[in-house]
């Protein structure tokens, strides 16, 4: 009987801490950064390891369309190269196949693609993945409370997040990930990513945030390559969460924004 | 038509000199390039070396309710004659557009490219093309945009309905030329003459229905138009002892239809184009007229492991009628001019089949961009290596070559570059 109320505490503990608990801990980060529509001027810096600064410009636009879709729009403006290229994401929730349409200029076409795992899957050269710019349903991962710990001076909720199938972690290339959600407000505030033999890949920092209503949304954020020494920075300026008309989404749009 | 052009390139220069100031949006390329020949049957030679400068104005008027877009090519090259852009080639494209609550009006010359596959795509019909280019993926001179009006109906997000409706079509471009084809039993002249717009062939007309939607994409299309490839007016040539005479280009009028089917499958994107086209003599009986034919593309796109985006296109055509002319020349005159005018037409035998290989990869973080374009057309092997390296997020520099295996074409009337060559590109963009 004994043993029995031990492995019971340790179960309760494992699932809540001091009083939260791991899905609060997740509800509450989903309540603050599901934004239903959310618009920006997005500035990517690329940052190697030696300093040299690359830089990519583009409008962002997310909107969840409902239940099942989120669909995101790029509109790329620098650099030159990619001037007026635009990529359509739809990601889907109910495990339905993510489709992408990118906007050729140079051929004036739109293209349907298969770009989530072409260049290694990450997001125009940066550190950044497209599997970050995608929606998931929580549900398909499993999360694991980990404590309370202090990242970079702020007081954080870590929750070790991996994929349930082998091949879902393949298509990350990640083993797992350590999430870290800000005590006082429930954003995530950091992500560690470790690769598939185990090894620490990236990090994940929010560098700043804005409220936004209800809602607070990360405007600066790094993602560093350990193992590389090259970084992201993504700065978002220009937020409104103003609704997005749903013509954004289509092709149409794409190649006559 | 002289005027035409001189009064187009006026408005060009009034834009580029002018328009700068006013414009919204200024922003173009400029590079300088080299090609050298690397054909192991010839001799080393000075391809090209130009000076290349693409101008693009863009904008809105009447708070953007009209929107413009006025571009051009100008280069100078060093080793080629002439060395500099013929005019009626400066003006690449200008076009307003109207946007409106269910449909989009484009006025003006433009590049149109309907078809869903990325190469050899037979719905891809609106414009005609250089013909005499080095490098067959090098988009500083792929399409050439033409006079014409574009309306697009949306009746909703996923669908819409295209009218495109070419006026004056300009055929593909290569210079002004006679060739003199010498053989056994004949001594005739092909004089290419094509002037820069076609004004007494008859407006070309293009409908599509095009379709986006998360399950599949699918366009349908119906087009009557003028071919931009040429014909041949043999009346010219006479038979005595000797063919004697001149082979005059005509532009002669197709019909196209077919469509597009678009999906995703397993993390690979699945295209298949089918298209059938009509060409004037159907039955086949004019050796200097295009046959007609079927044409059948799938394209299938994904990622390799270690993060290669691959395509592959795989074409097979059927031409139709095929070998069912004769001409009142003797042998082997008429078998040559039929070997000859075969080729041309890109229809040496009645079943065509080929496959396409494009794999590309980024590293450092997208400054180095290595790909492969590879092509097996039997008994050749096309090899396009391309490499690019960003100095800057401006500044490019580019190196490739294009190898085909086999001897260059013995054929007179052969089209386009023959030759293997291999270039390096100093590339600016603002």
């Amino acid at each position: 009987m004994k043993k029995i109320s031990i492995i019971i505490l340790l179960l309760f503990l494992s699932f809540t801490v001091f009083g939260i608990t791991l899905e609060e801990i997740l509800d509450k980060y989903e309540a603050t950064a599901s934004i239903p529509n959310l618009s920006t001027t997005l500035s990517v810096k690329l940052i190697s390891a030696n300093g040299e600064i690359r830089e990519i410009k583009a409008q962002a636009y997310q909107k969840t369309i409902n239940r099942d879709l989120v669909s995101r729009l790029f509109l790329f403006d620098f650099p030159p190269s990619i001037r007026n290229t635009g990529l359509l994401i739809n990601s889907f929730l109910n495990g339905d196949e993510n489709v992408m349409w990118i906007y050729l200029p140079a051929v004036k076409r739109v293209k349907r693609i298969a770009l989530a795992t072409s260049g290694g899957g990450y997001f125009m050269g940066s550190d950044f993945s497209y599997s970050d710019f995608i929606s998931k349903n929580r549900d398909d991962y499993i999360q694991e409370y980990l404590g309370e710990v202090v990242l970079d001076g702020t007081p954080c909720y870590a929750v070790r997040e991996y994929g349930k199938t082998l091949k879902q972690k393949q298509d990350m290339k990640v083993s797992y990930m350590i999430n870290y959600y800000r005590k006082d407000d429930f954003i995530m505030f950091g992500r560690d990513f470790y690769d598939l033999a185990g090894e620490l890949l990236k990090e994940y920092r929010v560098k700043d945030s804005a409220v936004l209503g209800q809602y607070i949304y990360p405007t600066v954020i790094q993602m560093t390559n350990v193992q590389t020494g090259h970084s992201s920075l993504i700065e978002m300026t220009n937020l409104s969460t103003d609704v997005i008309p749903d013509r954004y989404f289509a092709t149409r749009y794409l190649k006559n924004r | 038509m002289k005027r035409i052009v001189v009064l187009i390139s006026f408005i060009l220069v009034l834009l580029i000199t002018g328009g700068s100031l006013f414009a919204i949006d200024f922003f173009g390329t400029l590079f300088t390039d080299y090609y050298g020949d690397i054909e192991p049957s010839a001799s080393y030679e000075n391809l090209r070396g130009r000076l290349f400068f693409q101008p693009t104005i863009s904008g809105g008027l009447f708070d953007y309710a009209l929107e413009y877009e006025v571009s051009a090519n100008i280069y100078y090259d060093l080793f080629t004659d002439p060395g500099y852009t013929m005019p009626e080639n400066i003006l690449k494209e200008a076009y307003l557009s109207a946007f409106f609550e269910n449909f989009d009006l484009s006025v003006g010359q433009k590049i149109v490219s309907p078809g869903m596959t990325d190469v050899f795509s037979p719905l891809n019909n609106i414009n005609g093309e250089y013909v005499n280019k080095l490098s067959l993926d090098d988009s500083f001179e792929g399409k050439r945009a033409d006079l014409l009006v574009q309306l697009q109906y949306y009746p909703g997000f996923d669908d819409s309905f295209q009218l495109v409706v070419v006026p004056f079509p300009r055929p593909d471009y290569e210079p002004d030329k006679t060739i003199s084809m010498v053989y056994s039993g004949i001594d005739a002249d092909f004089i290419f003459k094509s002037d820069p717009y076609l004004t007494d062939t008859g407006s070309s007309v293009f409908l599509a229905y095009n379709h986006f939607s998360p399950g599949f994409d699918l366009q349908l299309n119906y087009s009557y138009y003028t071919e931009q490839t040429p014909n041949f007016d043999l009346s010219g040539l006479s038979y005595s002892s000797i063919l004697t005479g001149a082979g005059n280009t005509i532009y002669t009028r197709n019909h196209t239809f077919g469509g597009s089917y678009g999906t995703s499958f397993k993390g690979l994107a699945l295209v298949e184009e089918l298209a059938v086209n009509l060409t004037e003599d159907f039955l086949g009986e004019r050796i200097g007229i295009k046959n007609s034919d079927i044409t059948l593309n799938s394209q299938i796109t994904g990622t390799l492991p270690g993060g290669t985006f691959a395509q592959v296109n795989l074409v097979y055509q059927y031409i139709i009628n095929f070998n069912q002319g004769s001409t009142a020349f003797p042998e082997p005159v008429e078998t040559k001019l039929e070997d000859e005018l075969n080729g041309f037409f890109n229809q040496p035998v009645e079943h065509i089949a080929f496959i396409i290989i494009h794999l590309q990869n980024s590293f450092l973080n997208d400054k180095l961009y290595l790909a492969l374009n590879a092509g097996y057309f039997y008994p050749q092997v096309y090899i396009a290596p391309r490499a690019a390296f960003a100095l800057s997020d401006k500044m490019t520099i580019e190196a490739g070559a294009d190898i085909k295996t086999g001897a260059p074409s013995d054929k007179f009337l052969a089209r386009g570059n023959q030759e293997d060559n291999y270039y390096i590109r100093l590339k600016f963009e603002f």
